[in-house]
């Protein structure tokens, strides 16, 4: 009897701490329930209301609300167009350390213009977000160490960076690191880690690689040979408008019988791609 | 990826809508009357695509984007914009390069266009323009901000309209893109070109916060 009172004070007790802790995640937090209501406006292309709810909260030091301005910015939605309020908003943001802002900034400098100076702080943002695990620009980094962008080529770094984002199913960059395998760049040649990639980057339904694997499955290359598989490949590849897939397939079609062809079609027919992680 | 409500969406956009694209006569010159009639069919499935409730801002711009993928000439306008590189590009640039200029043009205008909750868009007029074109004049009036106006460059190919260019109160928007990427392949080569068409097609989205 003593004990079940306990218990059952306990519960009680237990219960009013989980309902003060949910009132305040939501209740208690207008900031939060401002947020969601941005979102949903924005959602519903009502931008108006987007960023009357959010500049408030961005003007109070919200990073994900300066981040989210900083998008609307960027792409024009509700103001004019404006990528040095993007940029201005991303900086406040990403000096809170959100990552994607840092992100955004890294591919707003990219993606501006070939100015020499606008890659180099292309590089110095995207090593933050980078650093702070984001897949996406630890690709473009990698990419900007390879062809030797915003400074010296560096094919070691490259191939890191390539294989970070890679590992985290980035099929950009699996097809990448792909190509350095195959090229030997920045890392010894290996046919077999090639095929690997190119097949881990297909499957999500990169064009490119789609092609590149059709053709080593047909020569064998780094893979057991299957013609095939490597035709269902090339038809997929083509059908996403790449021009060489399209040639390798017509000259492996006339080769192969009327019936590999047929379950290379079906097989076709059956791809879905794989969702990223 | 695109997801299965889309597919159904899409399949079910175009089952009900009222009739398929217009049809070009094959002909030298490229009709206005009929260039008209194409960007408003255009534009109807557009404002169409918009108002379809319970989909997310994305995914309402993935419908829009293929539906401009019908309406663009893709292949031509990439070609033009690149100018005199595209003969030094090698195939796989090629190949990479009509990919993401396609990604670029259509993410370009779905969010332009694409949106916006309440637009309205109307064919103003329509005229020829040189000698194998036709220029369709329209108005988008939106409920907050001033209506843009827009002209569209079309040329019938085979038996379809399509668009080769787009004017933005009065400013080509392929001259305009052919400048700027002839200005980064001549300082950073293709490859700055492609790395710099991937970061943009690739700009994150805004964040739902937790």
């Amino acid at each position: 009897m003593g004990t079940s009172i306990i218990r059952h004070n306990r519960w009680r007790r237990a219960r009013q701490g989980l309902l003060a802790l949910a009132l305040l995640a939501v209740g208690a937090n207008p900031a939060w329930a401002d947020f969601r209501a941005g979102w949903t406006a924005y959602q519903n292309g009502d931008f108006a209301t987007a960023l009357r709810e959010w500049r408030p909260l961005a003007e109070a030091g919200d990073a994900k609300a300066q981040y989210n301005l900083g998008i609307m910015y960027d792409e024009g939605r509700g103001v004019g167009e404006s990528a040095k309020d993007a940029v201005a908003w991303w900086e406040k943001a990403a000096a809170q350390g959100m990552a994607e802002a840092a992100q955004s900034l890294g591919l707003h400098y990219l993606g501006k213009t070939a100015d020499p100076a606008d890659y180099v702080k292309a590089r110095q943002w995207l090593e933050r977000a980078a650093k702070a695990g984001l897949p996406r620009a630890a690709y473009s980094l990698g990419k900007m160490h390879q062809y030797g962008l915003g400074g010296p080529k560096d094919p070691e770094q490259a191939f890191l960076l390539i294989r970070t984002a890679a590992e985290k199913g980035t099929d950009q960059a699996q097809y990448n690191l792909g190509k350095l395998f195959r090229d030997g760049v920045g890392t010894p040649a290996d046919p077999a880690a090639a095929a690997r990639w190119f097949l881990a980057a297909a499957e999500q339904g990169n064009p490119r690689a789609q092609s590149h694997i059709g053709v080593r499955l047909v020569k064998g290359e780094g893979v057991g040979r299957d013609e095939v598989q490597g035709l269902m490949w090339l038809i997929l590849a083509e059908r996403q408008g790449d021009s060489l897939a399209k040639q390798n397939r017509m000259a492996l079609a006339a080769r192969l019988s009327p019936a590999q062809v047929a379950e290379a079609e079906r097989r076709a027919a059956a791809f879905k791609p794989r969702q990223a992680p | 990826m695109v997801s299965r409500r889309l597919l159904l969406f899409s399949l079910a956009s175009v089952c009900f809508s009222p009739a398929v694209a217009p049809v070009a006569r094959a002909n030298q010159s490229t009709d206005a009357n009929g260039a008209a009639q194409f960007v408003q069919w255009l534009g109807d499935q557009a404002i169409a695509t918009l108002r379809t409730p319970n989909m997310s801002l994305e995914q309402r711009e993935a419908v829009f984007r293929q539906l401009l993928a019908q309406g663009f000439d893709i292949p031509f306008i990439g070609r033009f914009v690149l100018g005199r590189y595209w003969q030094q590009a090698t195939p796989e640039q090629r190949d990479e390069y009509t990919r993401l200029f396609g990604e670029f043009v259509l993410k370009t205008y779905s969010k332009r266009l694409g949106g916006y909750a309440g637009e309205a868009f109307r064919v103003v007029g329509a005229k020829p323009a040189g000698e194998r074109d036709a220029l369709v004049h329209t108005r988008i009036e939106r409920p907050s901000g001033p209506p843009l106006e827009c002209d569209w460059r079309i040329r019938a190919a085979g038996n379809q309209f399509k668009i080769i260019d787009v004017m933005v109160e009065n400013v080509s928007m392929a001259l305009t893109q052919r400048q700027e990427f002839a200005s980064v392949v001549g300082s950073s080569g293709m490859d700055g070109l492609l790395v710099a068409l991937r970061a943009r097609t690739e700009a994150a989205a805004a964040t739902a916060g937790r």
